[in-house]
């Protein structure tokens, strides 16, 4: 079992009103297994994935990432581990502007302070196929390729969990299936664990396990 | 306060005067000790008496006389003595004194300005240096008596001394607008030439 | 669709950025309306002074009555006069127990002076609480405090002035119109037009000045006045004076005051202006996207594009409206600290200046500047300031044309500030000509570093950052750049005009000075003086001279082929003519050397050789004189050489004896000479005693008394002081405040990727530091460069404009160097801190 989430809770305060996010998540994820995570607009997905990446805290409940709980880390442990063990692909991309596609990659690896960054960087972009535009800038991409990049980028540091924010989102029908193509045949062959949000259901398809998102809740849909 | 110091301390010399064709006697040496009006303030200084009155006695007969002009403009009596012994190495013959005038218009004690004039007098005296006084004239609002005083001084230092006294320097020429600079105190060119010719006669008499 | 209420709509929902927008706004122009009041005031309060001394708006006078065709052209030529006047003044001796006084007897009529006053006594202010009824009659007179002294007399006593007598009927403490000019060597008294009939002294042959005052209604253009009249009465003899001349004693500091005035308003309109556009630059950022999706609803570009023109004009408006409701708002506040030191207060009032200057800046500027951020490219309007790797210098050169409104609209008002065409040119030449020079070097120089890499991750981060961010990095390097640079010519020029109106020390300020002390009597003078604890100043000989040639040449002022005026005719006739020197070991406290060598000591000569010379630094500039020239002097029918050895500055404001040209020692000692002095501050009694005694014991040495001219002078100085200082301080918060912004909206701009660093992991210390890594050198490089340059300005600036030595004081550079480079850096920690505390995913997962 690499993920083990239990009794998830996230409120936020709007207006002075408790606003219930997500009312109790749980759910397991084993090793190189996929799981997809639908619901309409403003059910939580994307807070789910903030929780899930570190980048949020949740107000009850546990994460446990490779029997590590993520709730109990500081925020350096917190940063380290999710660069280690997590990548992240989102619906806009990312891309730092003023680093190269291979520097934007590898910047990953020079974070973690991991040497060799450059040769791994160009190769986590081969095995994306972007090799050729390695020394481009992203105003240079088109939006297929900068995800790409960002897939490069989230792959490079050979994390054990991958989540997917409607990657293709943003991308024309024909790009956005070869990025998915692209993403799955890499989950496939590094034997990551996926979490892919999206609300779209032949995407969702394709992942191990179904999920949907609904008032807070989450109920698993078989497939 | 430069505005200041040259307001308060214009104080002017001519003495180059060029050099004079000499005769085959030579020159009877002048030397005028004075102030503003002797300096020449506010004309050229070809156009200051001493200097006309080198040119005057110079055209009859060129080379009879050498005109030294020791005139400082704002000069009072009282640093005469010691300006006539840095004109002693020229060895004058005659001594034009006409200082007085600051003394006056500063309303400074007459009794000092009289004694000063008087140890330059002995000096010259001393190196038989002939003497001519001119005397001056306050101009009227300085009050009756204080004007009175100061036209006295003269007279007195004369009778003591036994000199030549010229009664007023600037007669004709003091008050009169047009014989003036605009400051309505010193002569212009009209007003030199005037003051000329009062001094020739008693110059002729020491020559 | 109505622009401005959607316009005013969508400000509405950006609440945050408009309140910062124009608290910023509002802040630099409460800077600029401030500057602009105290200027407005400051000379207001001048001309009111000048007037003061004057007495009235134009003055003819002479030492002769007027005659009918002067009379004539005056009466149908002169505007009509509100007021008119005359003055008769002349000097006489006025008897006393013993002796006689001299004193300067001055008839006026009621109601003159016109400005200013004489502060009587007994019956207060003269002419604004004294009636007509108790006005001079007369046989009455007003005299000045030290008279009744020196007379022992008090009020009430008869006075015998000519032949008549007079009673004495007030005492003058104050009198507005004095003068270092006439008057200042004897005690004046004040007394009718038919009192001075009365004492029979004007008479043929007397020495009269006849005065005629006039006052004309506000805003005529009095020096033109005085121009055209010169111009029709040409006669030497008339003297035509207008306030700015009477009050031209201290006119030239004055003057650079005013110069100096214009230059920090000029800066701090340059400063706000740079601030501004920071500001919208990052509204336009934040809007970028409502404009698209504005666009994709089928609004036109061009209705983006006068929308954003709108929300300019109402943001620049408001802050306009806001930044003056706030200065004047604060009047009292500024008024109620500011009498702590400064005797006039600000106008409570809107002057035409500060209203242009506010809504120039903030509401025609703004809209000028939003145009090179509006209009880079014509399909995509708000594209200039996106970092795009892919333009090319082309298109960024047509960005840059739309600047050019900008820069002319600046340049007009840096004319109508600065009232000078040389300056405004001088000041924008010099912002372009930085960025021009700076722009391609950095470029190159960026391009050079920009795929260096270092095993250093924040360090190669920070290169990165700024070498491919070269736009947003150079103009921010420029702008911190130009703000050091002023920041640092403020002050700088402050110090210069500070160090050229240093004051004497309390007490030092001498109170009379002497002249005429003969050189038997200066020991003896010395010596009964220090009998009453007085010490004697600067005693200094003076010896008169002529200058006959300089290296060989006849010695000629150059004329420049114009009539002259009569005053240049005067100043040259006797510059023709004559020189005070003097002669001295060294430079006495209140001089510095400029250039050249101390003299080598005593004259070893035996009168051949050419002895060594000292000469004043603006004698030297006048008579275009230079180390090693030789100059001949005749003194006193003697010729005497002396050669440039130094050229000295000398402390005007100290107010003792000055020379223009020092001899050596051993020179001329022989020469007839008299010596100059002067006389600290002493207390009233003594003030008024000490001339009596001195006339009895050296009744050739000539006292004036210059302790109220002194006080006056001062006083004024004291208030430029502040002036200055107040306005530096102004310029340099005005400075700060932009830097603040700058520095603020540049971290902010990054904050999404600084959001995308933290969430690939990178640690804080890392990310600060290559944050402040980024800044320091922007900062340190910025603000090194800028010091250098805003040095090398102020010199030029100083040379050019204030004629005066240029003086460094490291602290200053140093001091700015790190406040400017801490400004940066602690700025950018704050902003970056601010990001990485708000939360990760909300900015990840907006837009």
């Amino acid at each position: 079992m690499i993920l083990s989430v239990e009794n998830l809770q996230k409120n936020f305060l709007q207006g002075g009103n408790k606003l219930e996010i997500l009312k109790g998540v749980s759910f397991n994820l084993s090793s190189g297994k996929s799981a997809a995570i639908v619901g309409k607009s403003g059910s939580g997905k994307s807070t789910l994935l903030s929780l899930l990446a570190g980048i949020d805290r949740p107000n009850t409940g546990s994460i446990n990432l490779e029997g590590i709980n993520l709730i109990e880390l500081d925020e350096k442990e917190l940063t380290v581990k999710r660069a280690q063990e997590i990548g992240i692909i989102f619906q806009q991309f990312h891309l730092l502007p003023h680093l190269k596609a291979w520097e934007n990659v590898s910047l990953a690896l020079d974070i973690l302070g991991i040497g060799n960054s450059k040769v791994e960087a160009h190769k986590a972009l081969e095995k994306v196929g972007l090799s050729e535009r390695a020394e481009h800038f992203p105003s240079e991409l088109s939006g297929g390729e900068k995800q790409r990049v960002a897939i490069a980028r989230a792959i490079v540091v050979k994390p054990r969990l991958l989540l997917a924010d409607e990657p293709s989102g943003s991308l024309d029908e024909e790009t956005g299936d070869e990025v998915m193509d692209l993403i799955f045949s890499l989950v496939n062959s590094d034997k990551m664990a996926m979490i892919l949000v999206t609300h779209n259901k032949d995407l969702a398809s394709r992942c191990h396990d179904q999920y949907v998102l609904e008032h807070g809740l989450l109920a698993q849909r078989n497939n | 306060m430069k505005r200041l110091l040259s307001y308060l301390f214009i104080l002017i010399i001519f003495t180059s005067i060029e050099s004079t064709v000499f005769g085959n006697k030579a020159p009877t040496k002048i030397l005028f000790l004075g102030d503003s009006l002797t300096a020449g303030y506010g004309v050229s200084k070809k156009m200051a008496f001493p200097a006309l009155i080198e040119k005057q006695f110079n055209k009859k007969s060129p080379g009879r006389v050498r005109v030294f002009n020791g005139g400082i403009s704002g000069s009072t009596t009282a640093g005469g003595v010691a300006r006539l012994k840095w004109y002693l190495k020229r060895k004058p013959d005659i001594l034009v004194l006409a200082l007085g005038a600051n003394d006056g218009l500063r309303g400074v004690n007459l009794n000092a300005s009289k004694k000063n004039l008087s140890l330059v007098i002995l000096k010259a005296k001393e190196l038989k240096i002939k003497i001519l006084l001119a005397g001056m004239l306050l101009p009227l609002n300085y009050g009756k008596n204080y004007r009175g005083r100061f036209k006295k001084m003269f007279i007195e230092l004369a009778r003591e001394h036994q000199l030549k006294l010229v009664p007023f320097l600037l007669k004709g020429v003091g008050g009169e607008p047009k014989f003036n600079i605009e400051d309505g105190i010193h002569p212009n060119e009209e007003g030199h030439k005037i003051i000329t010719k009062t001094l020739t006669p008693y110059l002729e008499d020491l020559l | 669709m109505n622009l401005p209420k959607f316009a005013l709509k969508e400000l509405m929902n950006h609440r945050r950025f408009v309140f910062f927008f124009l608290f910023n706004s509002s802040l630099a122009m409460l800077g600029l309306v401030t500057l602009e009041n105290f200027k407005f005031s400051f000379n207001q309060v001048l001309d009111q002074r000048s007037k003061q001394i004057l007495g009235a708006d134009f003055s003819v006078s002479a030492r002769r009555q007027l005659k009918g065709d002067e009379i004539n052209y005056l009466e149908s030529n002169l505007p009509k006069a509100t007021k008119v006047a005359n003055t008769t003044a002349l000097f006489s001796m006025v008897a006393g127990t013993g002796y006689s006084r001299l004193v300067y007897l001055r008839a006026i009529e009621y109601g003159f002076p016109f400005f200013g006053h004489l502060k009587l006594r007994e019956k207060g202010l003269y002419p604004k609480n004294v009636p007509f009824d108790s006005f001079l009659k007369p046989n009455s007179v007003w005299v000045y405090p030290e008279l009744l002294i020196q007379l022992n007399s008090k009020v009430g006593d008869t006075l015998k002035i000519g032949n008549k007598n007079f009673i004495i009927d007030d005492v003058i403490d104050e009198d507005t119109q004095q003068t270092f000019q006439m008057g200042s060597i004897a005690s004046r008294i004040y007394l009718s037009q038919e009192g001075i009939k009365r004492t029979e002294l004007i008479q043929k042959g007397s020495t009269v000045w006849y005065g005629n005052y006039y006052q004309f209604t506000d805003g005529l253009d009095l020096e033109k006045l005085q121009e055209t009249t010169r111009e029709n009465l040409p006669d030497a003899g008339l003297w035509i004076t207008s306030p700015k001349k009477a009050g031209q004693q201290v006119g030239r500091v004055l003057n650079y005051l005013n110069d100096f005035l214009g230059l920090v308003s000029l800066v701090a309109l340059f400063l706000a202006s740079v601030g501004l556009f920071y500001l919208f630059r990052s509204y336009l950022k934040i809007k970028r996207k409502d404009f698209a999706i504005l666009n994709s609803l089928g609004m036109v570009w061009n209705d983006i594009f006068k929308l954003s023109l709108w929300h300019l004009a109402i943001l620049g408006f408001s802050g306009s409206v806001l930044g003056l409701l706030i200065s004047y708002a604060l009047i009292p506040l500024t008024n109620y600290l500011v009498s702590f030191y400064l005797p006039f207060q600000l106008p409570f009032q809107i002057n035409a200046s500060s209203l242009i200057i506010a809504f120039g800046v903030g509401t025609v500027g703004n809209i000028l500047l939003g145009l090179p951020l509006l209009f880079s490219q014509h399909e995509n309007p708000i594209d200039l300031f996106q970092e795009e790797f892919t333009k090319t210098s082309k298109e960024q050169m047509k960005g840059w044309m739309w600047f050019l409104p900008w820069v002319i609209f600046y340049f007009l008002l840096a004319i109508y500030i600065s009232n000078s065409i040389i300056i405004a040119s001088l000041f924008l030449g010099l912002f372009l000509g930085i960025g021009i020079l700076i722009y391609p070097l950095g470029l190159y120089l960026l391009g050079k570093i920009s795929n260096l890499t270092s095993p250093k991750l924040y360090l190669s981060l920070a290169v990165k950052n700024m070498a491919r961010f070269r736009f947003s990095t150079l103009s921010i390097f420029i702008s911190l750049t130009l703000g050091a640079m002023l920041l640092t010519l403020i002050p700088q020029l402050h110090n210069n005009l500070e160090d050229e109106l240093q004051t004497p020390s309390d007490g030092k300020a001498p109170s009379f000075f002497l002249f005429d002390i003969q050189e038997e009597q200066v020991s003896k003078l010395k010596a009964y003086l220090s009998s009453k604890d007085v010490e004697l100043l600067g005693v200094s000989p003076m010896v008169q001279a002529r200058i006959q040639d300089i290296n060989g040449k006849e010695f000629k002022i150059s004329t420049t082929g114009r009539p002259l005026t009569r005053e240049e005719e005067r100043e040259q006739r006797s510059r023709n003519r004559s020189i005070n020197l003097t002669y001295r070991k060294g430079l006495s406290d209140t001089e510095e050397l400029v250039e050249g060598t101390p003299f080598s000591g005593r004259y070893g000569g035996n009168g051949d050789e050419v002895a060594e010379i000292s000469v004043e630094r603006r004698y030297a500039k006048r008579l275009n004189l230079g180390l090693g020239d030789v100059l001949t002097f005749d003194v006193l029918g003697l010729l005497v050489k002396g050669k440039v050895v130094n050229i000295r500055r000398v402390r005007w404001t100290s107010f003792l004896p000055n020379f223009f040209i020092v001899f050596q020692p051993g020179v001329l000692e022989e020469a007839p000479k008299t010596f100059l002095a002067a006389i600290p501050q002493l207390n009233l009694d003594q003030r008024t005693l000490l001339p009596m005694d001195m006339f009895k014991d050296f009744p050739n040495v000539s006292m004036v008394d210059l302790t109220r001219v002194i006080k006056r002078v001062l006083l004024l100085i004291k208030q430029m002081g502040w002036a200055l200082r107040i306005m530096a301080i102004l310029s340099l918060l005005v400075g700060l405040l932009v830097i603040y912004s700058l520095v603020g909206h540049q971290v902010l701009d990054r904050r999404k990727d600084i959001v995308l660093l933290k969430m690939l992991g990178i640690s804080f210390s890392d990310l600060n530091k290559t944050i402040l890594l980024e800044f320091f050198i922007l900062g340190f490089g910025a603000s090194l460069m800028g010091i250098s340059l805003g040095l090398g300005v102020s010199y030029i600036v100083s040379m050019l404009f204030f004629d005066s030595l240029w003086s460094f004081r490291p602290l200053l550079p140093l001091g700015l160097l790190v406040t400017v480079t801490g400004l940066s850096l602690l700025v950018s920690y704050l902003a970056t801190f601010r990001v990485l505390r708000s939360r990760v995913g909300e900015w990840l997962y907006q837009n």
